[in-house]
C-alpha cells in the first residue's frame, strides 16, 4: 500500500513533508483547507472577470514556468500581469496563496520563505487551471531541476507541488500518483506532445486522490502522476504552486 | 513542410553534432529516417544552452543532450546522409 497522509492544516509537520519527498507516502491531503464558500467566491470572481488566458491551447490563468523553459523574459512579463489578476481574484477571500505559504513555512521552522525574484522580477504566484469534460492530464512528472535549468529556482534540493481544489468534478478527474520516481533514463519513454508512455506505470504501486473542493493536496511531483478523464458538467478547477527547498541557505521558494 | 523526427540523444560527436536514437517520426515526412542518425545542429532551443555556438562545449552538450528527449526539425541532409537540424526540447510544457 502506498497511502496519503491526511491531516488538518494545524497538524501538518516537517516529517510529513519529508515522507512525501522520500516517497514513503504518496501525498499529504489537508481536508477543507479552504472553505467551500471561498472556493465558490473565487470561481464566481473568475467568471465575472474578462481574464486573458495564458495560452490558446489551455484555459489556464497565469504562466506555467515549464511552458517557458527557454523564454524567460516572456515568462516574467506574463507573471507580472498574472500576479495583478490574482490580487483581484482573491480580493474578497483569504488569499489562498498566502495561506498555503504560511502552512508550508510552519513545517520548516528553521527555514525562511524567500521572496522569489530573479533580476528583480517576480515569479508567478500560482496558476489556476480549468480542465473540462473529456480532458485528462497524461502521465508526467514536474522537475524544475531538469527542465527549468535557466531559472534560479532550479538550484533547489527538493520540490513539492501544492494543488488546491477549487471545484470538484461530478465524476472522474482523480489524481493518480505512482510510486516511481522520475530518472533521466525514463526519457526514452517520452511521448511527442507531453508526458510518458503508460507502459512505465505497469505493475507500479499507485494511489488515487479524489478531487474535492477545498482540499489541498501536496505531492512530490518528481513521482509520475496523471489526472484521469473528467466526466460531467463540473470542470476540474485547481490552483497550483510549487515550493523549492534549498538546504544550504535554508530558504524556501515558491513559483508556478 | 519541414520533416521532423524525435528521439533521445545517444552520444556527442563534436561541439555541434550528436547521435540521435530516433523514436518518433512525423506523419507525412518526405523521407524515411533510420533508427540512428547523426544530427548536425543548425540552431537550438534547449534550456541551458546558449544560442551562440561558439560557447558550446562537448561537456555541456553531454549534460543537455545525452538521454534527453529531443525534437529535430530537419533543414537539409549532407552528402554523407547526416541531418542538419534545429534541435529543441520536446514535450516539457505543462498541461
Amino acid at each position: 500500500m502506498w497511502k496519503s497522509i491526511i491531516v488538518t492544516k494545524n497538524q501538518i509537520e516537517n516529517k510529513d513533508i519529508k515522507k512525501i519527498i522520500d516517497g514513503e507516502n504518496s501525498s499529504i491531503i489537508i481536508k477543507n483547507f479552504l472553505k467551500k464558500e471561498d472556493c465558490k467566491k473565487i470561481i464566481k470572481k473568475i467568471s465575472s472577470m474578462n481574464i486573458e488566458r495564458d495560452s490558446k491551447k489551455f484555459n489556464h490563468i497565469g504562466p506555467f514556468l515549464m511552458n517557458y523553459t527557454t523564454k524567460k523574459e516572456k515568462y516574467f512579463d506574463n507573471a507580472e500581469k498574472a500576479n495583478e489578476v490574482f490580487k483581484k481574484i482573491f480580493v474578497n477571500v483569504e488569499n489562498p496563496v498566502n495561506k498555503i505559504k504560511t502552512t508550508i513555512s510552519k513545517c520548516f521552522p528553521n527555514y525562511k520563505i524567500a521572496e522569489t525574484k530573479e533580476n528583480q522580477r517576480n515569479y508567478a504566484s500560482c496558476t489556476i487551471r480549468r480542465h473540462e469534460n473529456g480532458k485528462s492530464i497524461p502521465l508526467h512528472k514536474d522537475n524544475v531541476r531538469y527542465e527549468g535549468v535557466e531559472y534560479q529556482v532550479s538550484k533547489i534540493n527538493s520540490q513539492i507541488s501544492c494543488i488546491l481544489h477549487l471545484q470538484e468534478t461530478e465524476k472522474g478527474g482523480n489524481l493518480s500518483i505512482y510510486n516511481k520516481r522520475w530518472e533521466k533514463k525514463l526519457e526514452k519513454y517520452r511521448e511527442i506532445e507531453f508526458g510518458y508512455n503508460p507502459i512505465i506505470k505497469e505493475n507500479i504501486l499507485m494511489d488515487t486522490i479524489e478531487s474535492k473542493s477545498g482540499d489541498l493536496v501536496i505531492i512530490n511531483p518528481n513521482y509520475l502522476h496523471e489526472v484521469k478523464k473528467i466526466q460531467g458538467n463540473s470542470d476540474r478547477i485547481t490552483l497550483g504552486m510549487f515550493f523549492g527547498i534549498e538546504n544550504k541557505t535554508k530558504k524556501i521558494f515558491s513559483w508556478a | 513542410m519541414t520533416d521532423i523526427i524525435w528521439g533521445n540523444g545517444q552520444s556527442i560527436i563534436s561541439t555541434e553534432s550528436f547521435q540521435l536514437n530516433v523514436t518518433h517520426r512525423k506523419d507525412g515526412n518526405s523521407e524515411k529516417y533510420p533508427d540512428t542518425v547523426k544530427i548536425i545542429i543548425s540552431g537550438v532551443d534547449l534550456p541551458g544552452l546558449s544560442d551562440n555556438k561558439t560557447e558550446w562545449t562537448v561537456e555541456n552538450l553531454q549534460n543537455l543532450i545525452v538521454n534527453a528527449f529531443l525534437k529535430c526539425e530537419i533543414d537539409s541532409k549532407t552528402q554523407e546522409g547526416d541531418l542538419i537540424a534545429k534541435v529543441s526540447h520536446s514535450g516539457a510544457a505543462g498541461y
